[in-house]
C-alpha cells in the first residue's frame, strides 16, 4: 500500500499540481495591488484552476495504478473503513465543515468592513476637495 | 480507542502537530486581522460621522 513518503502516484501527484496552482493563486492575489482587479484576475484563474481540484478528485478512477486506495466513504452501503478509521474520519469532516465556515464569515465580514473603511475614507477625502 | 502506531508513531504524532500548528495559526492570523479591521472601521466611522 503505502509504505513511502513520495512517489509518482497519480493522487499525489495530481494534489501536488494542485497545490502549486494554490500558491500561484495567492501569489496573484497578493502581486496585484487594485483589490478589484485582482479579484477579476484570479477569479479567472481559480475556474481555469478548479479542472485541477476535479482532476485530484478523481485521479485514483482515472489512473488505477497508484499507491492510493479507493473512495473510503461511498453510497454504495459496502463496508471501506474500519470503525476505527471512520468514525474519527465523520468527527473530522464534520470540524473541517464547521472551520471552514467559521473562517468564510470571519475573512468575509474583514473583506466587507475593509471595503466600507476605504469608501469612508474616499468620501471623506472628495469631501474635503470639494470644501 | 488509538490504534498502535508502531515505528510510524513519531512521524503520524507529528503530521499531527503540525497540522494543529498551522491550522491554530491560520484561526489566530484571521482572527487578529478581524479585531484590527474592525477597530480601525470603528475610529473611522467615529471620525466620519463625528
Amino acid at each position: 500500500m503505502w509504505g513511502t513518503w513520495w512517489a509518482w502516484d497519480p493522487r499525489l501527484t495530481s494534489f501536488l499540481i494542485l497545490f502549486l496552482f494554490y500558491l500561484g493563486y495567492v501569489a496573484l492575489w497578493e502581486a496585484i495591488a487594485d483589490p478589484d482587479t485582482a479579484a477579476d484576475l484570479t477569479s479567472v484563474l481559480c475556474i481555469v484552476g478548479s479542472v485541477f481540484a476535479l482532476l485530484s478528485r478523481y485521479a485514483v478512477n482515472f489512473w488505477n495504478q497508484g499507491l492510493h486506495q479507493g473512495a473510503s466513504l461511498s453510497l454504495d452501503a459496502e463496508k471501506n473503513v474500519a470503525d476505527v478509521f471512520y468514525q474519527p474520519l465523520l468527527v473530522c469532516i464534520a470540524g473541517f465543515v464547521l472551520l471552514f465556515l467559521a473562517l468564510v464569515i470571519l475573512r468575509t465580514r474583514t473583506e466587507i468592513r475593509l471595503r466600507r473603511i476605504r469608501a469612508l475614507e474616499t468620501r471623506a477625502q472628495r469631501a474635503q476637495v470639494v470644501a | 480507542m488509538m490504534p498502535d502506531l508502531g515505528k510510524y508513531a513519531d512521524a503520524v504524532m507529528g503530521a499531527y502537530g503540525a497540522s494543529i500548528l498551522l491550522l491554530g495559526l491560520i484561526v489566530w492570523l484571521s482572527w487578529r486581522k478581524a479585531a484590527q479591521v474592525r477597530k480601525r472601521l470603528a475610529e473611522v466611522e467615529g471620525r466620519t460621522n463625528g
